[in-house]
Order: C-alpha cells, then sequence, then structure tokens
C-alpha cells in the first residue's frame, strides 16, 4: 500500500509541469478573474438577470457544442473587450464552460492564440448571432428527441 | 367506569403487542432526519442566494469609519452609519443583485480580498458618513469596475439609491 503515496506527489509535480501552474491555482485564479470582470452582472452563479443579463447555468455547454458557438463564447462583447489578457481569457472561459456546464463531449480547452484570433473579430452586434444560435439550439434538441 | 378502564386497557395492549419499541425509535429517527433535511432542500430560496455570501476575516478598524479598510473604493453613503452594516442592508432597503467588484488589501494579513459593492435600494438617499475612496475605480465607460454608476437599476425596489455596502467575497491573491 506504498505505491500511491509515493505516485500522488509525482503526479502533483508532473501536473504542475505541464500546465505551468497546479490546478486548484489556476481555478482559483479564473474565480478571481470571473468575480472581478463578469460577476458584477452576471451574478456569483452566473443566473444573470432575466431581459437584461442572460443566464449561463446550463447553457455554455451547448453554446460551445454548435458550429459558431465556442467561437461566439468568446467573440460577445464582455469577454472581447474586457481588460484581461488573451491568456486570462482562455484560462477564464476554460474554467467557466465547465462551470456552467454541461459540457459537451469532446470539448477541447481554448488556448491564447484561439482567443487571440476570435477577439481581434469581436461581434459589434451579438444580438442576431445569438439568435441564431439559439434557433440551432432548439433544432437540435428536437432533432434529439 | 370499569367499561371505560377496560377499553384504555384493550388499546394499550393492543398497541403494545403490534407495535415495536424499537421500530418506533427507527421511525422517529427517519422522522428527524427527514425534517432536518427538508429544511435544506432549495425551496423559496432564490431571495437568499441572491445577497453575496460574506466571508469571515480578521478584521481591524471601525466599519463607520471611512478610513476601513473595505471602503478602498467605495462611492456613497456607509451603510453601516445608515441602520445596516458593511456587509448588509439596512431594514427596508433591498441589496442591488448587480455590482462592482474590486480588490482591497486587508491590513491585518496584508492580503487583497474581493469585495463586491452591493448598494442599497429603495429608499432616498441616507446622507449619513459620505465616502468616496474611488481607489481602482474606472470611468463608467468601462461600467464592470465603475462605481459612479446607480447598481440599484437591477433591483425591483426601483432606482432610488440609499447607501453602500462592501461584501468581502474572498481572498484574491
Amino acid at each position: 500500500m506504498r505505491r500511491p503515496v509515493v505516485l500522488l506527489p509525482l503526479a502533483l509535480v508532473f501536473g504542475v509541469a505541464a500546465t505551468g501552474t497546479a490546478p486548484d491555482e489556476r481555478a482559483h485564479r479564473a474565480w478571481v478573474d470571473y468575480a472581478l470582470h463578469c460577476q458584477g452582472c452576471h451574478l456569483p452563479d452566473g443566473r444573470g438577470m432575466a431581459g437584461k443579463v442572460p443566464d449561463m447555468r446550463g447553457q455554455l455547454g451547448p453554446f460551445a457544442a454548435l458550429p459558431g458557438g465556442r467561437e461566439y463564447l468568446v467573440r460577445v462583447p464582455g469577454v472581447s473587450t474586457s481588460r484581461l489578457s488573451d491568456a486570462d481569457v482562455a484560462r477564464l472561459m476554460n474554467w467557466l464552460v465547465r462551470r456552467m456546464g454541461p459540457m459537451p463531449a469532446g470539448f477541447e480547452d481554448y488556448t491564447t492564440e484561439e482567443v487571440a484570433r476570435l477577439r481581434a473579430d469581436w461581434l459589434r452586434s451579438p444580438g442576431p448571432v445569438r439568435a441564431r444560435l439559439k434557433a440551432a439550439m432548439a433544432e437540435a434538441r428536437v432533432q434529439a428527441r | 367506569m370499569r367499561r371505560l378502564d377496560r377499553a384504555a386497557e384493550y388499546l394499550a395492549r393492543s398497541a403494545a403487542r403490534g407495535t415495536s419499541r424499537r421500530g418506533f425509535i427507527g421511525r422517529l429517527g427517519a422522522f428527524l432526519t427527514v425534517s432536518g433535511a427538508a429544511t435544506l432542500l432549495p425551496v423559496a430560496r432564490a431571495r437568499a442566494e441572491r445577497a453575496p455570501n460574506p466571508v469571515q476575516v480578521q478584521e481591524q478598524g471601525d466599519p463607520m469609519s471611512c478610513e476601513y479598510w473595505r471602503y478602498c473604493a467605495v462611492d456613497g453613503f456607509l451603510c453601516s452609519c445608515c441602520g445596516g452594516s458593511a456587509s448588509s442592508c439596512p431594514p427596508g432597503t433591498e441589496p442591488s443583485p448587480i455590482t462592482w467588484v474590486g480588490t482591497c488589501r486587508n491590513p491585518v494579513d496584508g492580503r487583497n480580498y474581493i469585495i463586491s459593492y452591493n448598494d442599497c435600494c429603495g429608499k432616498s438617499a441616507c446622507g449619513r458618513c459620505n465616502c468616496s475612496r474611488d481607489e481602482g475605480a474606472t470611468p463608467t465607460y468601462q461600467p464592470t469596475t465603475s462605481n459612479d454608476l446607480d447598481w440599484c437599476l437591477g433591483t425591483q425596489a426601483g432606482v432610488a439609491y440609499h447607501c453602500s455596502t462592501s461584501v468581502v467575497l474572498g481572498p484574491a491573491d
């Protein structure tokens, strides 16, 4: 029964080496960025305000799974024009999509480069894009039935 | 009288025969557990969840003074001078669910904490303990970190601003 005790610290060391920081630390930084830049309007649990701020709970996964939806989540003005760096936005979004869920199958983490590319093309008018994606989401749900 | 006596004895004996005392204890335990757990069910807790949960931190200073550490970026009347506290609204007012969020350094442990500046709304301006330290506040065209906005626009109580709270959400470091 000694082996797990030896392996656990090793796993931690390799985990830290792979991502640069420990997973807990990354999640904490993402939470701090969410608190300082998002939750004033989206609220701590992402529920937002009906009619003013969209409810993100259970929504980010389905959005990320749609063609153009993954891009939309970063191209919305609140994300794109925030004062966070591209690396911070990537860390925040990877944390937030998982937290709001449900996770789509085969979700791949946003990379800093992808975020930089998407932010350069931020949505001046997100409303119509959102409406189109919501319609596609409803259609996908009907087909799945 | 005797008939009453006999009826009572019969009922007592049949109850004793028909029930198990251990079973009763078991059911009583289950009842206590379930009734305890039922109050934890998410029934009508929407209001309770709206106000951010205050975090306990080591404290120093006077919450009725503008110099108090949590007020580093406040702009308005301090709720602790208006019948509320640094983290709760006075009676008769409603906390704005939307808010702006910043950080302040706690002099006791030297750590930075995330502070949510929730406005209390629904009554006219309190007028006591005006405090405008504005550290780190941005112009209103960067609204997520602007303290010049009336955040009461997000409440059901209307936009009447009464005072400001400074709620600690957690460590920022």
